[in-house]
């Protein structure tokens, strides 16, 4: 059984209460408590103790999450690898997703995995589900698809002022860079009309002396 | 509260005499009581005597709270009287104070329970009938020979009207579990099992004076600590009394261990002695112990390769087993006894070949040059026996012939 709800990951998640069913390592005298103290558990465990509870004949920890912290799916899991590493990931994984889905907030100390959900979107297990469920995930989607529209629209518009403004913009620049060789014109013109007059005067004013 | 319950296996085994071939039809005396009786002088001065003392003295000290268990079996209590009553009555002061339990098993310390399950049962009740004569209690907890344990030795031993059996925290049954729980048998309707904590247990027993272990020297005041930190409802330290003295020699500190670790235990408030038959009272079993095989708490392999692994051991064993019809029928009282004897689980451990990883303790408790020495001996003894049977059965027909003429 894979696990279906956020009540249900939060109860995967929850301290088991009865110390008969911790995870014993006696070797090393490591207690598990719950499924979230696996990973800092299991790499605090020496090679040779993972190698006395995880070998070709059994996986001490598969059945552990199995039977007490009832999570099938990671169990599963589990017992397809022996190496300690992918072992921790493999739980680190399924605690994020876990989290997410009970709707916690992910602790620091577990960081965001590469792969996100043990169960593909697609697969048998993610397509059973409850009524009730369905529809909330229905209502969910719709309330979704309103934002996203709401959104688009109001990105459209501010594209189109950006637009407009960017338009006025160049007219500005266009006519500014238009207007100002014809100053420069002008200003020639008058420059050379003033020196006309100032040359004219010298000559008329030659003239009167001779 | 977390509990501690210590329980002592007392046992000295029926040595055999140097038996040869011509012995065979010659001689019908097997067993050596020189050196049985020079082995048990020699660790009833340096264990059981210092060792009563100590624990009669930390009861009293302890006001109570300080309780231990033993299983001693028949045939060491039948050479304690016959050679060394007082050191007997050590043990009879330990059991009156009320702190000291006794547990059965079988009165050979015998592997009955393979030759069958009457003879087992005989084995037993011979026990429980020795103990109430000794002690003036019935026991209400079962420890099989060096702790051999299965589905179906608990389910007979509840039939007998045992409500606890001890038997070995065996890693591959318990898996992520903790011996230091209760547990229940599967096949049995009420009966608990008791586990023994093997690492603190060997902490004690072997590394205790171990050159070059981590931990040494094991004061009283660092193992109550490891006590106190053990989670679970009881640690229960299971091991053979010779350790006191014998095993663990008075210059490595063993009795001042002894000595201070009661009070060490009792200054954590959440722990206290008691004694596996209060455990029973005191917890509920938790899960389910489910040991469909023969398992034991001898060397790493944990089942009964120390006793019938080899051929030679095996023959030995079928051969002696072969003749339990015939000694039933007869119902010859000292053939009987001595076919018992030889079924004493010390005689097949003698033959024992695992020289690698246990061999240094096989060879501590074997007095034979070699485990072809002790089979061709025991061969030799057993082959006396079958005459005697024989010369025996001839004679008792014929007997009933006459009477019939």
């Amino acid at each position: 059984m894979g696990i279906r709800s956020s009540v249900e990951a939060q109860q995967v998640l929850d301290m088991i209460e009865d110390p008969g069913k911790y995870f014993y390592t006696e070797s090393d005298g490591v207690v598990i408590r719950n499924l979230n103290e696996l990973p800092g558990a299991l790499q605090r465990t020496k090679k040779d103790v993972f190698g006395m509870h995880v070998n070709e004949e059994k996986n001490d920890y598969s059945c552990w999450v199995r039977d007490v912290v009832g999570d099938t799916v990671l169990a599963t899991r589990l017992l397809g690898t022996m190496d300690k590493s992918r072992t921790v990931q493999f739980v680190k994984e399924r605690i994020f997703y876990l989290k997410k889905k009970a709707g916690l907030s992910i602790s620091q100390k577990i960081k965001k995995p590469k792969k996100m959900a043990l169960v593909p979107a697609g697969s048998a297990k993610s397509r059973v589900k409850t009524s009730s469920a369905k529809k909330a995930t229905v209502k969910k989607a719709a309330v979704k698809k309103s934002v996203a529209r709401s959104v688009k629209k109001t990105a459209k518009r501010v594209v189109k002022k950006v637009a407009v403004k960017k338009a006025v913009a160049k007219k500005v620049a266009v006519k500014k860079s238009v207007k100002k060789p014809a100053a420069k014109r002008s200003a020639v013109k008058k420059a050379t009309a003033i020196a006309r007059k100032a040359k004219a005067r010298k000559t008329v004013k030659s003239k009167s002396r001779k | 509260m977390t509990s501690v319950c210590f329980y002592f296996q007392v046992h000295q085994p029926n040595r055999l005499r140097h038996y040869s071939f011509l012995d065979i039809g010659n001689s019908h005396n097997y067993f050596d009581d020189d050196a049985n009786k020079f082995y048990l002088e020699r660790v009833s001065r340096k264990c059981y005597i210092p060792a009563n003392e100590k624990i009669l003295d930390l009861i009293h000290k302890t006001d109570g709270q300080f309780k231990v268990a033993y299983s001693i079996t028949g045939v060491f209590l039948e050479l304690l009287e016959k050679e060394f009553p007082h050191v007997l009555q050590t043990f009879v002061d330990l059991v009156d104070t009320g702190c000291v339990e006794i547990l059965n098993e079988t009165y050979y310390h015998s592997l009955a329970y393979l030759v069958s399950k009457d003879e087992f049962k005989n084995q037993v009740k011979m026990q429980e009938k020795k103990i109430k004569s000794v002690f003036g209690v019935t026991p209400k907890v079962f420890r099989n020979t060096e702790s051999m344990f299965s589905n179906e030795i608990a389910a007979t031993v509840e039939q007998m009207g045992y409500k606890g059996i001890i038997c070995e925290g065996l890693d591959n049954i318990l898996t992520w579990r903790s011996p230091n729980f209760l547990y229940y048998c599967r096949g049995c309707s009420d009966m608990k099992v008791l586990l023994r904590n093997y690492r603190l247990s060997d902490d004690i027993g072997f590394r205790f004076s171990t050159p070059g272990w981590s931990e040494a020297p094991l004061t009283a005041d660092k193992y109550a600590l490891w006590l106190a930190s053990s989670p679970g409802q009881t640690v229960n330290l299971f091991l053979d009394y010779e350790t006191f003295g014998e095993h663990q020699w008075p210059e490595t500190g063993i009795f001042e261990f002894l000595s201070h670790l009661p009070s060490e235990v009792l200054k954590n408030e959440h722990m206290e002695f008691n004694t596996p038959s209060e455990l029973l009272k005191k917890y509920e079993a938790i899960g389910e112990f489910d040991v469909p095989y023969f398992a034991s708490w001898a060397d790493v392999d944990r089942d009964l390769s120390a006793w019938l692994e080899n051929d030679m051991q095996k023959e030995a064993f079928e051969r002696i087993k072969s003749l339990e019809s015939k000694i039933n029928q007869l119902g010859d009282k000292t053939i009987l006894d001595d076919w018992r004897k030889l079924q004493t689980s010390d005689n097949f451990y003698y033959m024992c070949t695992k020289w690698f990883a246990d061999g240094d303790i096989h060879k501590y408790f074997n007095h034979y040059d070699s485990p072809y020495d002790a089979f061709i001996n025991y061969m030799n003894v057993l082959s006396d026996v079958e005459q005697r049977l024989a010369q025996k059965n001839d004679a008792h027909q014929i007997g009933e012939l006459k009477t019939e003429v």
